[in-house]
């Protein structure tokens, strides 16, 4: 009878549940919950990096490389290159190519739309997160998602625009493309519009060039504006970020005096190239400092690699730590034709010729350098005292903006807004913008020679005005070739020309300096689909487009479908 | 007589002692009596006082003399005095002391009762006659003594429309069923398993989660049916139609398999012994190659590859070279194959004990099985316990109470086969001393053996010394208490309550281990010396509450029962898995310190409930209406579509009532006719908890500091995938109901698809939805069957001599009505280009499972074109350019042009001599998906079984086969033989390929990791009809007077052989091949089923 009683017990419990639906209410045990989240600002803070550490994926970090770099006349394919890679060395992009992918920025962009979209109503519930923390980690949520709009944009020109983040599947996924310049212009009214409430710093030291300050901010806008053709925005959002560089310079000198390493060139602080080494006047400080510790005075905005977090291409892409050969090496182009100066000790950062044909690439590879130039000329068989250390490739940070990438900018405008002013005209008001503009041009170029406050080379070695002054032709090249011998293999290259050429309305330019790329055999189909603008841009991946018919496929790559499935 | 004097002495005294003897009775009074019969006192008689609900209060039993007495608990009470045989005596209490005369059973007229068969299903006790839905009842009777460890071996070929097909012939592998087509694109399609009413229940969600993956190659999804002891199982019934699978609401939707444990029942106990002992072994397969033949293939497939020796040259291991220190261990024919095979041998001990009496009833099994399977290294232990006892506490209530437990454990193999295949026939199985004498150790290929050759780690070594165990212990006890409220008999109005609440526990354990000696690359090798543990822990409970009303209605024309159940289930899961590896020495769990120590671990849960109401109503029996309805609550759904409601209404009209029908009736031709009709949905929840949450989770770090991100799009617009069914079925009884035949035809609509995997723009930062419902999908089909019960019956040398049988057939085919273009897209691939694939190609409208491909034409005899034969040189066979008649197309200067395979592409080839040739359609000189053609259909025109029984007195022999008529297979099992692709052992019909010029064969060159010779074409898709002899089976049992006079019950004894023969022109192991929904029947063969030889004997107490 006892256990009759205690069944019929049991019977009862079940009965007594009270309300079905909570009885139906199970969280998962496994994960977290939108209910359960969003309570306080760490939760902010936590997807906010989330939104970070999605720009930093290896599939994002790859694909800034890789858009940036490789179809430009940089590099070329090394050794053990995949397929997918040397197709794009190549110009022979299929829309089934695994780096025309482009869902790792999206997860970004995602990312960073939760974040805005949950912490006004944290902002709301949590009295320890004040408004102005609310509307700083805003300003870094809408710079994320910008810089991952901005690499899109720049990659595929028309990509569809999402600000609202996918919760659940009411929402429509099933978006078309808006254009180019439509996303640009509110990419930039958004950060204008925001970056006021950046933190200039942050508590951390490692965090002020690995999140968005204000100055990295308008680093990106400076960027934007170069694109868009606003000469005068590109001026004064460099000079917004000059004006915080000389801010920090004064700092650090006041707290350091002479011993900060840090110069003005032509009134820009730098950090400079010549250091006293144990035995001796030496170059290499600067790269040292910026590609080899990280987090330097001038980095504006990097990816934080080490500490668990590895560097997802440096290994393969350029050289390994034993310092042979990746998927790339740096092309005849690359190592040749640029270095006109003797003293340019950029070279000797960027490339290492192991034998007469292998360019290996060397950037972010070696940690430290030093190396003295003070004889000879720029051949690499001389014996320069050369010393090196090297990292395991895993660790190199990625830098996306630093100041000497934002002097160029800056110079670049100047020269346009001169064209645009005056035209091929010589006057004396082009000549003084010019002037500007090669000065900019002549900072970044002497810090690389070597000349620091109280020494140098001599005059000649430096550039001479007088040779570029002479057309905005010859001074955009000057500007141009300084961005390419600065921000060599900095994923910056194919935007540059890309940038050019659409400010020319042709492909000239571009093919002129990337033709050698290609064997004789192959340049002529090349070069004919490259008199298409659209060429400059990559195809939408084949899938993407096959399952969303609103996704239009860029025009250069539409392949003939009369191939059609045997039914 | 002492005994009794002093007995009746102290009765005296007791009586006389009592005060107030003459009083009225009151509780506590001591009653007493004698009971006897004619022939005088009767001993162990029962005496009972009973109250009104007919408990029992109080209890005596007569001593020798007939005497009782017990004290009595309440006057308004009744005596009860029964004793078997005798008529029940049942007098109010009245007096003290009573005199009792028992009357024998014999004296009194007998009283007939007419019972009439119900359906043996968990809904309403509906008779048989009136049953409107499409149920199939087998009783396993008719499969005892069959050497089978699952029920699904005995079912196969035996239920109309429920196609089972084993994945492969391992111990304890799972079976695919699949009752009346697949009707959804996601999760499992076999049928819901209900053993005594209760879910059997092993959650395959948990293991879903589960990372097996590092031995996934080892591990076989174990079927979770080998949890029910055959023994143990009274009947089957499947479920077939949406009328019969309501009450199961969304869980039914599959179709439901309803098994009935054996209980105990009223009489003398019984206790039954059987013992079983099967051999199995393994059908004869490919022949493959010898290792002379072997080293000889592989030397012309580097040849051919590039036309050049160097290649061949490196590899000493082909060359036979006797400077090399590893030269005999090369130098073999060894048939690895017949190495791993062995007579398997299984041996099943079964016992029972069942009885009841008044008050109960039980039934107690245990069985022991010890299995070894038929290839090396496969052992499995069953331990299987069954109680089942029913406890009448009075006439209105009833105690149930089961309880059932399983423990299995499985040494599993199950790569062997495969693995001997691909071996080096020239490899030695152990290490051999400079003569060429095998030593102890086995011999493991080295790591600098020549790159090209299979690694494969010999399979004799792996299964002496790798350890692969899965344990499992299932318990399931169960509490019940049946309450009749109103009446007790059949003409009264009945209401009765049932609760029951059951519980059921799983724990299952995965281990291995597989010692350095197996690998390869010895300590610096991830298995070396690896060992990995998993646990599975499930636990559920469920309560359970009917209620079921039968009303008498004083017109006898109309009868109803309705029935109203609510369920709630709530089930909790854990799982963790741990492993180590390169750790020395020998060890025996994960707990040894490791420098590479892996964990995982995993948790769910989930709970259900949901409300049935099920109507019966007939009219004189002749027209019967049902109407089910069942709303299922689940927390796999959020709260917009958490409640699924599904309809069902049948109706039967018994055709041959009316008067009508007399007149055939009499004609003794058509003696029962019946129509059924039935309507219904039944919903089906997606596989996974929890996916209508946000969920977020813990990402890479980012500045040292831990992260967070969405990790999914939450499903708040997911509903239940709904399958609307028709089933219009007729029964008919022929020459005096000798013949019973069944026709139903059905379909099956599934809307509102669930679809996993969804892929959307990776705009939303996302690829894909887990869930998705959109298309449709149809099944349709019909069923036939005849049985024929003592079709023919004689005397034969006096003995009695009878013949039944049945026979049935069905056919469905399945087709998807409408789906999202993208998904449909996605389900076409794109022609790859390579080797083995076919295309598969769903359309709408179309049905599924046809098979696309080129057409092969034979082998190239020459490479270089020329019209006249020039023996050995050149000739007309030879890949070149022709137009549709067949002429060679001539450039202007008369050069033909060569036949390119993709051509334009990266895939270019230009074939050679001695390469396929596949048949250019369109003629374009461009072997490519322009020339893939139809090649025929995976779906059978008609699949089914019979079996025929013959009895003679006391000896039986039964035959059951089943068959598959008009369906395609692709034998991926001869592509992979024959491919010679790459340097696996091969099959040996190879010997007849192409060598050298101007050989004329139908088996290409061997091409190492070159050449398109076997892309997906009709030279592998074959018929796949077959007629299979499933089992024979011969039981005699001995006569009861002989038995009798050993002191036994019954004896018999049975023999037989399962899987006896196949007629079929199918060349792979086994034609059985299922196509699952969107995909062609592709045969991979690894372990085919073996055949087997029962001998059991049962004995009787």
């Amino acid at each position: 009878m006892k256990k009759i009683k205690s069944l019929i017990c049991i019977i009862l419990v079940g009965l007594s549940v009270s309300s079905c639906e909570d009885f139906l209410t199970l969280m998962p045990l496994n994960d977290i919950v939108l209910e359960n989240f969003w309570t306080d600002m760490n939760d902010v803070e936590s997807v906010l990096l989330g939104s970070y550490a999605a720009l930093e994926s290896d599939d994002c970090a790859k694909r800034m490389l890789v858009w940036g770099e490789l179809r430009s006349d940089n590099v070329i394919a090394g050794s053990g290159t995949p397929e997918s890679i040397e197709q794009i060395l190549e110009d022979d992009i299929l829309s089934t190519n695994d780096y025309v992918k482009y869902k790792c920025f999206y997860d970004v962009i995602n990312r960073a739309n939760t974040v805005l979209h949950f912490a006004p109503s944290v902002q709301e519930n949590d009295p320890n997160y004040s408004y102005g923390e609310l509307k700083a980690n805003e300003a870094e949520a809408i710079a994320i998602r910008s810089m991952a709009y901005w690499y899109l944009i720049r990659a595929y020109k028309d990509v569809p625009y999402v600000t609202e983040p996918s919760i659940d599947d009411t929402k429509d996924f099933f978006i078309g493309q808006t254009s180019f310049d439509t996303i640009l212009n509110s990419l930039i009214r958004d950060l204008e519009g925001i970056k006021i409430y950046a933190p200039n710093k942050y508590p951390t030291e490692l965090a002020n060039t690995s999140r968005f300050t204000k100055a990295a901010i308008n680093a990106m806008l400076a960027d934007m504006y170069l694109w868009k053709g606003e000469w005068d925005s590109v001026i004064n959002r460099c000079a917004d970020v000059t004006k915080r560089k000389i801010e920090e310079y004064n700092e650090d000198l006041e707290k350091n005096g002479t011993a900060c390493m840090i110069d003005l060139y032509n009134g820009y602080p730098l950090l400079r190239e010549m250091f006293q080494s144990a035995s001796g006047a030496r170059m290499g400080y600067s790269y040292s400092e910026i590609f080899g510790s990280g987090n330097a005075f001038e980095t504006l905005f990097e990816l934080p690699y080490g500490s668990g977090i590895s560097n997802p291409f440096v290994g393969d892409f350029y050289s390994k730590k034993e310092l042979n050969g990746g998927y790339l090496k740096g092309s005849k182009m690359a190592s040749k034709d640029i270095w006109i100066q003797k003293y340019d000790g950029r070279y000797f950062q960027n490339i290492r010729s192991a034998k007469s044909d292998d360019d290996y690439i060397v950037k972010y590879v070696y940690e430290s350098l030093e190396f003295d130039l003070t004889s000879g000329s720029l051949d690499v068989t001389q014996s320069r005292k050369f010393k090196h250390s090297v990292r395991n490739s895993s660790e190199p940070n990625w830098i996306i903006y630093r100041y000497s990438d934002v002097l160029l900018m800056a110079a670049e405008a100047q020269v346009l807004k001169a064209k645009e002013l005056y035209g091929e005209s010589t006057s004396t008001q082009r000549d003084s913008i010019f002037k500007i503009a090669f000065n900019l041009v002549d900072a970044v170029n002497r810090r690389a020679l070597g000349w620091y406050s109280g020494g140098g080379y001599s005059a000649a070695d430096y550039l001479d005005y007088n040779k570029y002054a002479v057309s905005t032709d010859a001074m955009e090249e000057l500007v141009l070739d300084e961005r390419r011998r600065e921000l060599m293999f900095e994923g910056k290259r194919w935007f540059d020309l890309s940038r050019k050429s659409l400010r020319d309305g042709n492909t000239s330019y571009l093919w002129k300096k990337i033709e050698k790329k290609f064997d004789s055999s192959s340049s002529n189909a090349v070069r004919i689909k490259m008199t298409d603008l659209n060429a400059l841009f990559f195809p939408i991946y084949k899938d993407e487009i096959k399952i969303n018919d609103k996704l239009k496929q860029n025009p250069v790559y539409v392949e003939d479908e009369f191939i059609k499935k045997a039914e | 007589m002492n005994n009794k004097l002093f007995s009746r002495a102290a009765f005296a005294l007791a009586v006389a002692s009592l005060p107030g003897l003459l009083y009225a009775q009151k509780a506590g009074d001591v009653i007493s009596g004698v009971i006897e019969d004619n022939e005088g006192p009767m001993m162990m008689v029962n005496v009972t006082e009973r109250d009104a609900a007919d408990r029992i209060v109080a209890h005596a039993i007569t001593d020798i003399e007939g005497n009782f007495s017990f004290r009595l608990v309440n006057p308004k009470d009744r005596i009860q005095i029964t004793y078997v045989g005798y008529e029940t005596v049942d007098i109010p209490i009245t007096k003290l002391y009573y005199e009792i005369k028992m009357k024998d059973q014999g004296e009194l007229p007998t009283v007939e009762i007419t019972a009439e068969r119900v359906q043996e299903t968990s809904g309403l006790p509906i008779p048989l006659r009136e049953a409107s839905n499409s149920v199939q009842t087998i009783n396993m009777e008719e499969f005892e003594g069959l050497g089978i460890t699952t029920v699904d071996e005995a079912l196969q070929g035996r239920i109309t429309g429920l196609d089972i097909v084993f994945d492969s012939g391992n111990l304890g592998a799972r079976s695919t069923m699949h009752l009346r087509g697949v009707a959804t694109l996601t999760g499992d399609a076999n049928p819901l398993i209900v053993v005594d009413g209760n879910i059997w229940q092993v959650d395959s969600n948990l293991e879903n989660n589960f990372d097996f993956t590092n031995n996934s190659q080892d591990t076989e999804k174990v079927s979770e049916l080998l949890n029910i002891n055959p023994e143990d199982i009274a009947s089957i019934s499947v479920l077939k139609d949406a009328a019969a699978t309501a009450i199961w609401g969304a869980r039914g939707t599959n179709g439901v398999m309803e098994i009935k444990t054996k209980r105990g029942s009223r009489g003398k106990t019984r206790v039954n012994y059987s013992y079983r002992f099967n051999g199995t072994w393994q059908p004869e397969g490919y022949q493959l190659l010898t290792g002379d033949e072997y080293t000889m293939f592989l030397k012309e497939a580097f040849f051919n590859e590039k036309l050049n020796d160097t290649k061949t040259d490196k590899i000493w291991e082909i060359q036979y070279d006797e400077s090399k220190p590893l030269y005999e261990m090369y130098n073999n024919n060894t048939d690895w194959v017949s190495e791993v095979k062995k007579f398997g041998i299984q041996q099943s001990h079964n016992v029972s004990v069942s009885g009841g009496g008044d008050k109960a009833n039980f039934r107690i099994s245990a069985g022991f099985d010890t299995q070894t399977g038929s290839v090396i290294g496969q052992k499995m232990n069953r331990f299987t316990s069954r109680v089942a006892f029913d406890y009448f506490i009075s006439d209105r209530i009833k105690v149930v109470t089961n309880f059932s437990m399983t423990y299995t454990k499985n040494k599993q193999n199950s790569a062997a086969i495969s693995t001997a295949m691909k071996m080096m026939p020239n490899l030695a199985i152990y290490y051999e001393d400079r003569q060429g004498n095998p030593t102890d150790d086995y011999f493991i290929v080295p790591t600098t053996q020549s790159q090209e050759l299979p690694t494969d780690i010999n399979p004799l070594a792996e299964a002496d010394y790798k350890k692969q165990y899965s344990t499992s212990l299932n318990v399931n006890p169960e509490f019940q208490i049946v309450y009749n409220l109103l009446g007790l008999e059949n003409d009264q109005t009945r209401l009765t309550y049932d609760a029951r609440i059951t519980f059921g526990v799983t724990n299952s354990n995965n281990e291995s281990y597989s010692p350095s000696l197996l690998a390869r690359n010895g300590w610096s090798d991830g298995n070396a010396n690896k060992k990995t543990e998993s646990s599975n822990k499930n636990s559920s409970i469920g309560t359970t509450h009917s209620l079921t009303f039968i009303p008498h209605l004083k017109n006898k024309n109309h009868s109803f029962m309705a029935m109203v159940r609510y369920q709630l289930n709530t089930s909790n899961g854990k799982s963790q898995s741990s492993g180590v590896s390169k750790v020395p020495g020998y060890f025996e769990s994960t707990a040894v310190p490791s420098n590479n120590p892996d964990m995982s671990t995993g948790a769910n849960r989930s709970r259900s409930m949901n409300v049935t109401f099920t109507a019966h109503y007939s009219y004189k029996s002749k027209y019967s209406f049902d109407f089910t309805s069942r709303s299922d609550g689940n927390t796999r759904f959020g709260d917009a579509s958490r409640w699924g409601t599904f309809p069902a209404i049948s109706g039967r009209w018994n055709v041959s009532d009316e008067k009508w029908f007399d007149g055939l009736r009499q004609s003794g031709l058509l003696t029962m006719m019946a129509t059924r009709l039935s309507w219904g949905i039944t919903g089906n929840a997606p596989g996974g908890d929890g996916l209508f949450y946000s969920k977020y989770s813990s990402g890479k770090s980012y500045l040292s500091t831990s992260t967070i991100y969405p990790s999914n799009i939450r499903m708040s617009t997911m509903q239940w995938e709904e399958t609307e069914s028709w089933n219009l079925g007729f029964d008919f009884g022929l020459f005096k109901d000798k013949l019973n035949m069944n026709v139903d035809i059905y379909t099956r609509t599934t809307t509102k698809m669930l679809n996993n995997g969804y892929s959307i723009p990776s705009s939303s930062g996302f690829e894909s939805l887990s869930y998705v419902n959109d298309g449709s999908m149809k099944n349709e089909g019909w069923e036939f069957s005849l049985n024929a019960n003592r079709i023919y019956s004689a005397k034969i040398m006096g003995k009695d001599f009878n013949i039944s049988g049945n026979i049935s057939f069905a056919d469905n085919t399945n087709q998807i009505l409408e789906l999202n273009p993208t998904l449909l897209e996605k389900m076409n691939k794109d022609f790859d280009y390579n080797n083995g694939s076919y295309l598969s190609y769903v359309a709408l409208k179309n049905s599924f499972g046809s098979i696309y491909g080129f057409k092969y034409l034979g082998v190239y005899q020459y490479t270089e074109y020329w019209p006249v034969e020039v023996p050995g040189v050149k000739g007309p066979n030879a890949p070149v350019v022709r137009d549709e008649n067949g002429e060679v197309i001539l450039n202007q200067k008369g050069k033909s042009k060569p036949m390119k395979f993709a051509w334009g592409t990266t895939h270019e080839l230009t074939f050679k001599g001695g390469d396929a040739i596949y048949e250019d359609i369109n003629h374009d000189g461009n072997i490519n998906e322009l020339d893939i053609v139809y090649l025929g259909s995976s779906l059978p025109k008609l699949n089914g079984g019979f079996s025929i029984r013959m009895s003679l007195g006391r000896l039986s022999w039964n035959n059951q086969f089943n068959f598959r008529w008009g369906n395609k297979i692709v034998n991926g099992s001869r592509m992979d033989a024959e491919c010679m692709y790459n340097t696996n052992n091969t099959s040996a019909a190879i010997n007849w390929r192409w060598r050298v010029e101007g050989d004329e064969t139908i088996m290409p060159r061997a091409l190492y990791q070159a050449g398109r010779n076997y892309l997906g074409s009709d030279r592998y898709v074959e018929d796949g009809s077959f007629l299979r002899w499933n089992f024979t089976a011969l039981n005699y049992s001995l006569d009861p007077k002989i038995t009798k006079k050993i002191g036994l019950g019954g004896v018999s004894f049975n023999l037989n052989l399962n899987n006896v023969l196949v007629w079929t022109k199918y060349t792979g192991m086994d034609p059985e091949v299922s196509a699952g929904a969107g995909s062609v029947a592709m045969d991979r063969a690894q372990t085919p089923r073996s055949r087997q030889v029962t001998f059991g004997v049962s004995v009787q107490f």
